[in-house]
């Protein structure tokens, strides 16, 4: 149960795995799934009131949690990536110094756990901070050169000061941090300093959240840790800024106040920049990560991409905004962690994740290709799996809230989007083999079928939430259902409706079933038999083709698509950054210049300080 | 009985969509002062080619690529209702057209594994260029579909259809001219023929995608491809030519604008891939924004 005793227990613990693991492999990993599972049954199945840590009492700051509503939903999510991505840890990490990395990660979870289950702002806060500097240390111990992380913990730590000043204001305004009470005294900030709490905060979440132009922190920070991490960062972490955008619309202010003090000349700015900007991001990322190569940094990309359609969802209206919200948070959170650990346990067989050196594993490790096949169905978004739900509740409340431009762009880089998913199962799973990996052992050790099995679970929770996704939407309907109580009328019988359309998942998955079977039986079965070939019997104008010929397709993959696109793609933030950091460095350069102790600067000084005098007294006569 | 229906109705696509094919062929030949051959020809080759005694595989996913193919296209068929008879709504299915625009990647989809899983470089590169001439037109295509959404305030396709009636002056193709030019247009690379035929383009690629089956394999995606022009031509008739009230109207309307992309494809030469997606987020994609704003204004 979440209480006191859960607070402490899990510290405990995971110091244990630490200290165990320099003992015995298989006690720690015992230990590791056992305190999981403690986790597990504490948080998700025991629904329990919370708990509070006192702090500084004389200033009223508590270290508050309870166990309600939209926190829950993240808590089992969290559960869930994590479950699947500590199975594939256990089996890829071998060596003593590996505990520290468990460790953090472990910790890391725990405190994501807490912050999800936060009841005030400060906790909120602290929960904030320590897993932005356990983040920091992660990336620092696979980049030795330190930079990704510098870049991490800098862009991060603006962010936390964004926060911690928002925080303050707030606090000064209402006297409280927390939620419950400040959704009812929010109206005692006043408007301007509103503004500038809800910017603040944003901006904060925004960099957590890797909105474009805030993301250049992102694919260092990926590309150079662990993979188990990158899955965690891609599933859950970056789902810690649109928690907190969550918490700051749905609960410190309500979602209408803050449309209408973003509200000039009746355009309602809020919106437009959520709708926008998520937009953009998608399209940007998108187009990056068909640039891309390696599967990491695919993946990365897509994963920024995906936070674009969440971002862009805030923008959609109250009602629709947090069930599309919701909904592609979920589907994104399975199906980066199923994508990462797939390409963990790739990386794990082959020592690559680099798309030059993979191809045709689909002949290694065919059951991998199953999984990593499903997810990319459903994050393309294809009917009938679970992707399209999200896709679909998206579009169409774009539609209905009348944001026809972010629509288009959203659709577009829905559409680019298959481009990438395409090209990670191309390179990495079909053609030709690399003759490196041709001797590749799938089940070499018990931990690799165990990893296998447990790899399979989300693709096959795709599956069936594609086909019958009632549950899921009625399970979250109920979490919700604090902040949006009439929120199941999106649902009837068996259709998914909204104002301008609906459709029934069940009636088309078991369209598609029917059609497939049909088609698999009289293809494959009736029909007569296919004689197998070798991987180099292929027609190549009349050329016998041997292994050294280079037939694995992976550079210039989209040339055609990537010449059109250059201005975009040539573009980057970094340059961006580094222009204005030239631009102050500039001005810095003159105001150095008049503080030099020389006659020339004197004078310029003087004639400056004149020149303005002349102008003030002027205008005021 | 409605599975029946349901048979019959994707039979009588096929064989309608065939014998396009074999029309196809015979008036390019004429055009291009060649006899050509018979009509009747494709029905012959795919019949030819389901008998073949060699068939060739490279793998699981290379077997599946015509199922998934046959699936994504007599699927999106059914979605798409042919005529206004109940028999021929097929399900009662007046759901989203965004639907139907994601269930008809389904089967492109698993034809590019298997493509891939031939392992044939032309193949991998006809794929990827399929993939962006999708990329290039869909946009044109999606500003038109935005267009009709807003006019008729939905995204069922059924509603569509009925706010075109009453005459063919309420067709969305003289109603809505400026939604109808970008996907008229993007109908073009959506057909993948001449200018738009990079994906396969035989001088260059070798049939691109193609190049690694044959017998069997090649009969299925013949018979998929017929089914699925189709399928994609009946859905133009509903949404810009007010659908049609029996199948003979259908079958009229389909001809008309199953014309359109043969004779363009018959005059003009082959674009570069990067040349088509210039084009396609050129010009319609900008009469598309056009259209959008203006009605966006009303």
């Amino acid at each position: 149960m979440v209480n006191v005793l859960y607070f402490y227990a899990m510290i405990m613990s995971i110091v244990l795995i630490y200290i165990i693991g320099d003992i015995s492999k298989i006690l720690r990993n015992i230990l590791a799934i056992f305190i999981f599972l403690y986790s597990l049954v504490s948080t998700v199945f025991v629904n329990e009131a919370g708990f509070t840590i006192n702090v500084m009492k004389s200033m009223n700051l508590n270290m508050s949690f309870s166990y309600s509503g939209i926190g829950t939903f993240f808590v089992i999510l969290n559960h869930i990536a994590f479950g699947v991505i500590l199975i594939n840890i256990l089996n890829n990490i071998n060596k003593k110094r590996d505990n520290g990395f468990l460790f953090n990660i472990f910790l890391i979870f725990y405190l994501t756990t807490l912050l999800f289950m936060s009841s005030n702002l400060f906790t909120f806060f602290i929960m904030w901070e320590f897993i932005s500097i356990l983040i920091y240390f992660n990336i620092g111990i696979f980049d030795k050169k330190e930079n990704s992380g510098l870049k991490y913990i800098l862009m991060n730590a603006l962010g936390g000061m964004s926060l911690l000043l928002a925080m303050a204001m707030i606090f000064n305004f209402t006297g409280t941090l927390d939620f419950e009470r400040l959704s009812s005294l929010y109206y005692l900030i006043p408007r301007s300093q509103a503004i500038v709490i809800i910017l603040l905060f944003t901006f904060a979440m925004l960099i957590k959240s890797a909105f474009w132009g805030l993301h250049t922190w992102v694919k260092d920070a990926y590309m150079r840790s662990n993979t188990c991490f990158t899955a965690y960062m891609s599933s859950v972490l970056s789902k810690i800024g649109i928690f907190g955008l969550i918490l700051l619309f749905y609960k410190i202010f309500p979602y209408d106040y803050v449309i209408q003090i973003f509200t000039f000349y009746n355009i309602q700015f809020f919106r437009i920049f959520f709708t926008i900007g998520g937009s953009i991001t998608a399209i940007l990322a998108t187009i990056m990560a068909i640039k891309e190569q390696n599967v990491k940094a695919i993946l990365t990309y897509s994963s920024i991409a995906q936070v674009g359609y969440i971002i862009a969802s805030f923008g959609l209206g109250y009602r629709w905004s947090i069930i599309s919200i919701m909904t592609i948070t979920t589907v994104h959170l399975l199906i980066k962690t199923s994508l990462f650990s797939d390409l963990s346990f790739i990386e794990y067989k082959t020592g690559q994740t680099d798309g030059v050196e993979l191809g045709g594993l689909i002949k290694v490790i065919p059951f991998t290709f199953v999984s990593t096949l499903i997810s990319i169905i459903a994050l393309a978004g294809i009917v009938p799996l679970m992707g399209f739900a999200a896709k679909w509740i998206y579009f169409e409340n774009m539609f209905i809230s009348g944001h026809y431009i972010a629509l288009i762009i959203s659709f577009l880089a829905s559409t680019l989007a298959f481009l990438y998913c395409y090209k990670i199962l191309s390179i990495v799973f079909l053609g030709i083999i690399n003759e490196k990996n041709s001797s590749i052992n799938y089940f070499s050790s018990l931990g690799d079928s165990i990893v296998t099995i447990v790899n399979m679970i989300i693709p096959i929770a795709l599956v069936i939430f594609g086909f019958y996704p009632y549950p899921f939407f009625r399970f979250m309907f109920e979490k919700i259902s604090k902040i949006l109580p009439s929120a199941n009328v999106f649902l009837s019988g068996n259709f998914i409706e909204s104002s301008i359309g609906y459709w029934n998942p069940l009636n088309i998955a078991t369209i598609v079933v029917i059609i497939f079977v049909s088609m698999f039986i009289i293809f494959v079965l009736l029909m007569r038999k296919p004689r197998k070939v070798s991987q180099y019997d292929i027609a190549m104008s009349a050329e016998p083709v041997r292994s050294h010929n280079n037939l694995h397709y992976v550079m210039n993959f989209y040339d055609g698509f990537l010449e059109v696109v250059k201005p975009i793609t040539s573009k980057s933030s970094k340059r961006f950054y580094g222009k204005i950091y030239g631009f102050i460095e500039d001005i810095g350069d003159v105001l150095r210049k008049l503080h030099l102790n020389s006659l020339t600067s004197k004078n310029i000084l003087t004639g400056i300080i004149i020149i303005v005098l002349i102008i003030v007294i002027w205008s005021a006569v | 009985m409605n599975i029946v229906w349901t048979v019959l109705g994707i039979i009588g696509v096929y064989i309608y969509g065939v014998f396009l094919m074999g029309l196809g062929r015979k008036i390019s030949a004429r055009v291009q002062l060649r006899y050509g051959p018979p009509v009747y020809q494709n029905y012959i080759d795919i019949l030819k080619l389901w008998t073949k005694k060699t068939n060739i595989s490279h793998g699981i996913m290379f077997d599946l690529g015509p199922v998934f193919l046959l699936t994504g296209s007599i699927g999106t068929l059914l979605l798409i209702p042919i005529a206004a008879t109940e028999q021929l709504m097929y399900f009662g299915f007046s759901g989203d057209i965004i639907v139907i625009m994601y269930l008809m990647v389904f089967g492109s989809l698993g034809f590019a594994l298997a493509a891939s899983q031939g392992a044939n470089p032309f193949g991998i590169m006809g794929i990827s260029r399929a993939l962006t001439l999708l990329a290039a037109y869909e946009l044109p295509f999606i500003l038109g579909i935005v267009i009709l959404m807003m006019d008729a305030n939905s995204a069922s396709l059924s509603n569509i259809i009925s706010h075109q009636a009453g005459g063919y002056m309420n067709w969305y193709i003289f109603k809505q001219p400026l939604a109808a030019i970008p996907a008229f247009i993007a109908l073009l690379g959506m057909m993948g023929k001449q200018p738009f035929d990079i994906p396969i383009a035989p001088q260059e690629i070798a049939t691109g995608p193609m190049a690694e089956f044959g017998g069997k394999y090649l009969g299925m995606m013949m018979s998929s491809h017929a089914i699925f022009m189709t399928a994609k031509y009946i859905l133009f008739v509903n949404l810009f030519l007010g659908g049609a009230g029996n199948p003979i109207n259908m079958i009229f309307k389909v001809f008309l604008i199953w014309l359109f992309p043969l004779f363009v494809g018959l005059v003009y030469p082959r674009f570069k891939t990067s040349q088509a997606v210039r084009f396609f987020w050129g010009v319609p994609s900008l009469i598309g924004l056009i259209g959008l704003i203006i009605h966006w204004l009303r």
